[in-house]
């Protein structure tokens, strides 16, 4: 029997880290391009802010997943005693300095900070985010004593996920801070109330979501074709449903609606319009962890 | 000077003296006997590796009814020559020494597990009551002394023989011109415990890999990443490109009516 080193809290980790890089790289794109356009600064906010949470729990999931965090607390941090040799270290390095520039951008935001210093760090954080996003698969690449893993595709599947998992939240989100914080958040509570204005920002983010779908798919396929021993993930009794379950919610459901949305979009129905787009985030949330949850596990009982 | 081990398989007689020394130097407990369903690796006891234990013989039976043979392979860390859990570890818990042992430093590691994930040949083995990683240390303090590994020492066959890591390469070598078969030659680079043996050490369960070192093989794969990211970038631009492209066309026929 294999042995099962990393469960359910590195599965969290890697979806979460991931939403994060993914969610900072859609906020700053927002901001950069905005050309003035509130809708744009909305969810530049959202996913700035997400993006600064995420990386917050995604590092508290980390920590406590550690073997020895619980005899050793204060040893965990022997990770930034050495320079970084191992590719975890490095990811740890990229990860920190992330969180940094993540908080500094999200102050920068809070409190109407200069909006060149803004942009100019979150072209930092781009990087930085993408990184993140990116360096996990790069992580599993590189365990030689895991083949399932052993594939330079990975690292940009979780990269694209992340970026998607990223942009549904930022988005979703949007609705829900409107409602319970308007008080700090007014903004978003002004783009909600327009629900033709927000109906159709939705609209045209269905169209990055079928984009960055399709490549997602495209890679997977590629993988399953190249990877080793991918055939499993069709037959084993425990993986195949959370492997379907990833295909179906994270990836073939979004696209109908997205296709759905698209054929109502003249028709003028906001609230379908809204509600659909909603439910196609939380289906691409799903899929997203799934995807983490599958490969972790696969690359750890496959042989 | 690098030291190695050559495990020449076709003196091994399967008694598991190496086993229990192993287990009497390390101060390693008896673990209870399990059931190996694997009907080829019956008599494989203990089954596998774990904290408790450092290294054990697999019984491999191969053939069936007349043409039955038994082969036996004992198993325990290569401490490979560059090491993918030393290069994995992020605290430099795990190190490579210059006489051969990996060996570990409780001290500094933080129980990420990598070093598990990393091992190709599925060494290493986290203690979950003690919170520490546990392996084969090459008996790193007897060599310091300059004694033979526990192991070593109890062979009774001469299987196992310590040398320079210089000779048991040359002896190796000299083997598979004679077409014998070997493990850790070549593989993941090179290790400091080398096999030799008649069957392909992969018939007796051992993984197979190529002669790519961690090093080699994460360059490898960071250029085929590279790469990917050519092609993803691409897909990327063309795609929102494609988008911008329509949404203008959409919003001029729009204009139009």
């Amino acid at each position: 029997m294999e042995q099962l080193t990393w469960g359910i809290l590195m599965v969290a980790y890697l979806f979460i880290g991931g939403m994060a890089g993914g969610a900072y790289i859609i906020g700053a794109l927002a901001d950069i391009f905005a050309k003035g356009r509130d809708k744009c600064k909305v969810l530049s906010k959202s996913g700035i802010y997400v993006s600064l949470v995420s990386i917050i729990l995604g590092l508290v999931f980390v920590v406590l997943d550690l073997g020895r965090f619980e005899v050793d607390p204060v040893g965990s941090l022997n990770v930034y005693l050495h320079f970084p040799t191992s590719i975890m270290s490095v990811g740890t390095w990229i990860i920190t300095a992330f969180t940094v520039v993540s908080l500094l951008t999200a102050i920068l935001w809070f409190f109407r900070g200069n909006e060149l210093v803004r942009k100019i760090v979150e072209v930092v954080g781009i990087v930085l985010g993408g990184s993140t996003a990116t360096y996990s698969g790069i992580l599993l690449a590189f365990a030689r004593g895991r083949p399932f893993w052993v594939t330079p595709y990975l690292p940009w599947v979780f990269f694209i996920s992340g970026t998607l998992t990223g942009l549904a939240l930022a988005l979703f989100l949007i609705p829900i801070i409107a409602v319970f914080m308007p008080r700090f958040f007014e903004e978003f509570k002004e783009l909600v109330d327009q629900r033709k204005e927000f109906a159709q920002m939705l609209t045209e983010s269905q169209r990055y979501i079928v984009i960055l779908i399709f490549i997602e798919l495209a890679l997977l396929i590629i993988e399953l074709g190249t990877g080793h021993n991918t055939g499993i993930l069709l037959t084993d009794p425990g993986l195949s449903p959370m492997f379907f379950g990833y295909v179906i919610a994270g990836l073939i459901a979004p696209l109908g609606i997205a296709y759905y949305i698209a054929k109502i979009e003249s028709t003028g129905n906001e609230t379908s319009i809204i509600l659909f787009s909603l439910s196609s985030f939380v289906l691409v949330l799903i899929g997203g962890f799934l995807l983490r949850y599958v490969v972790l596990i696969a690359g750890q009982i496959i042989a | 000077m690098a030291k190695a081990v050559l495990l020449d398989l076709r003196r091994c007689i399967g008694c598991r003296a190496c086993q229990v020394a192993c287990k009497r130097w390390n101060d390693r407990e008896a673990t209870a006997t399990q059931l190996n369903t694997d009907p080829k690796l019956e008599w494989t006891n203990p089954k596998d590796l774990s904290p408790q234990t450092y290294t054990y013989m697999r019984f491999v039976k191969l053939g069936t009814g007349e043409s039955l043979k038994w082969r036996f392979a004992k198993v325990q860390c290569n401490h490979c020559i560059d090491p993918g859990c030393v290069n994995a570890c992020p605290t430099t818990a795990l190190v490579k020494k210059p006489d051969g042992p990996v060996t570990y430093r409780k001290e500094l590691c933080i129980g990420c597990g990598y070093c598990i994930n990393a091992c190709p040949f599925g060494v290493p083995r986290f203690d979950e009551e003690n919170k520490v990683i546990e392996k084969c240390t090459f008996c790193s303090e007897r060599l310091r002394e300059g004694l033979e590994p526990a192991c070593v020492q109890a062979c009774p066959t001469g299987t196992l023989r310590l040398m320079s890591l210089e000779e048991a390469q040359a002896r190796a070598t000299a083997a598979e011109v004679q077409g014998l078969n070997t493990y850790g030659l070549h593989e993941v680079g090179g290790t400091s415990w080398i096999y030799i043996s008649e069957v392909p050490l992969t018939e007796l369960g051992f993984p197979k890999h190529t002669s790519k070192s961690t090093v080699d093989h994460q360059t490898d794969l960071l250029a085929k990443f590279v790469g990917t990211g050519v092609f993803v970038g691409a897909a990327l631009v063309a795609g929102v490109k494609l988008y911008a492209q329509r949404r203008e066309a959409v919003a001029e026929a729009e204009g139009g009516e």
